[in-house]
């Protein structure tokens, strides 16, 4: 539960309301890829229990385009955590050290638990299956980018919607905003949760069901596609059916509305062909450059002012 | 103390009388056992008298303990709510019941349970769950660090 020194955190995209989603792609768009010095002399952990490419780097690139400096660990190899040590005297620790705390941690559950803890504010980069916030905001950065709004938007969602915690927390974003209308394209076994969508019906979202992306391609404004892992299908020949039928190419996006963009989180596999790079749809790369800005808005936002007040 | 539906003097011979103590109604059928586990009262030296399957008009067939010389704590009786959450509480000083009241599970809490979610980090870190009570009847809680609902045969007793 919640301490008295408990600094404002982000924990989870459902902290945030409609205007402070809103506030922080507006200090993202503002910031850009400048360099300034705002964090001189203040420095931020990041606390990497697992491995990650897109999120550790953009965080570091980040506090350096804004002058500040980092601590921390990528993998826990080599540190106090393989000897046992907590999260609690991690954290207790790491707050000591520094100005904020971004957190990738293997357990769901874990960013709410440092966040309690943490005199510093806090940042959830990953925990477990659980959220990851910071993916959410710039993806809706990525969609205001190409569709100049982030209201009356048809939004598919395809690949393993049942797992997913990107889509899951995309989904709740967009049901802040008006008028948005969510296409999900899974097969059987991925469905998205059937509890989750009724909760999203509940909010005012219309949701319709499809099997085939070739139903929904030329409809949608954006094209969500994630990444279907084996070790979620029940065996190989399922997997292989799942994989060529979820399987974007440049031809599916044949007659495709021109502004109709296409976002992954990335690593992707081999569920967007690389011809689909080629067309003015893809926008995946652009998306994952999308993180600087949005990451360096959250560490302004949260270090620097009080405009998040945290938890709703 | 009489039970909703048994005239006193039946109940008399059904379950005995005590003098001091608590007696806990209205504990759904075959759930008696749960809550003698979750006191701590099997194998101990306290005197418990266990109903099963008394007739009940609110549940049809209901258990119920008497336990002698024993009043229970706030954390005991939130922990009944989590198994019964329709029981009450009859509390009896010189053979006269002085207060008598239902169990309410708090709207959030700590402790008491653990988190259904196996990958949940209350499960790998030293440290107390904490719940919010989303439905009492039946009994839905919210993990309040990973959001995992538990219900039903889910929730587990710490």
């Amino acid at each position: 539960m919640a301490t008295a020194t408990r600094a404002a955190s982000l924990v989870s995209i459902r902290d945030l309301s409609r205007a402070e989603m809103e506030r922080v792609l507006e200090v993202a768009a503002e910031m850009g890829h400048a360099r300034s010095d705002e964090l001189h002399g203040k420095q931020v952990a990041l606390l990497f229990y697992e491995p990650s490419t897109r999120t550790r780097n953009s965080f570091l690139t980040a506090v350096h385009q804004m002058g500040g400096t980092v601590c921390g660990f990528d993998n826990t190899e080599g540190t106090s955590v393989q000897k046992g040590e907590t999260l609690h005297d991690t954290i207790k620790m790491f707050e000591a050290y520094s100005d904020a705390i971004v957190l990738r941690h293997p357990r769901d559950g874990a960013a709410r638990w440092a966040a309690d803890l943490s005199g510093v504010p806090l940042i959830n980069a990953g925990d477990g299956k659980n959220q990851h916030p910071t993916q959410t905001l710039l993806d809706l950065f990525s969609m205001r980018a190409t569709q100049g709004r982030l209201d009356n938007l048809h939004v598919a969602l395809t690949g393993d919607l049942k797992y997913g915690r990107t889509v899951h927390s995309l989904a709740d974003a967009l049901a802040e905003f008006r008028g948005n209308v969510l296409h999900l394209v899974a097969p059987p076994t991925l469905e998205f949760p059937a509890q989750h969508a009724a909760e999203l019906r509940a909010r005012g979202m219309e949701i319709h069901q499809h099997r085939r992306l070739e139903d929904i391609a030329r409809e949608v404004d954006v094209l969500y596609v994630t990444r279907i892992q084996r070790e979620r299908l029940p065996d190989e020949t399922e997997y292989e059916k799942v994989r060529g039928s979820y399987r974007l190419t440049a031809a599916t996006l044949e007659g495709a509305k021109d502004n109709m963009r296409v976002l992954h989180p990335l690593p992707r596999v081999d569920e967007i062909a690389a011809d689909v790079d080629a067309t003015k749809h893809a926008y995946y790369f652009e998306q994952a450059r999308n993180g600087i800005p949005v990451r360096k808005a959250l560490l302004r936002l949260l270090m620097l002012t009080d405009e998040l007040a945290g938890e709703k | 103390m009489t039970t909703d539906t048994q005239p006193e003097v039946d109940r008399e011979f059904r379950v005995y009388r005590i003098d001091n103590g608590t007696v806990i109604d209205h504990i759904p059928h075959w759930h008696a056992y749960k809550v003698l586990d979750l006191l701590g009262l099997r194998g101990t030296d306290s005197l418990v008298t266990v109903g099963f399957g008394l007739r009940s008009k609110q549940l049809g067939r209901k258990d119920l303990l008497k336990i002698e010389n024993r009043e229970l704590t706030t954390d005991e009786m939130n922990r009944i709510a989590l198994v019964a959450p329709n029981a009450t509480i009859n509390l009896v000083r010189d053979g006269r019941r002085v207060d008598k009241f239902k169990v309410l599970l708090p709207d959030t809490f700590q402790g008491l349970a653990r988190c259904s979610n196996h990958g949940c980090i209350t499960r790998h870190e030293p440290m107390t769950p904490c719940f919010k009570t989303l439905d009492r009847h039946p009994v839905r809680l919210q993990c309040h660090y990973c959001t995992q609902i538990s219900e039903g045969s889910d929730i587990q007793l710490l």
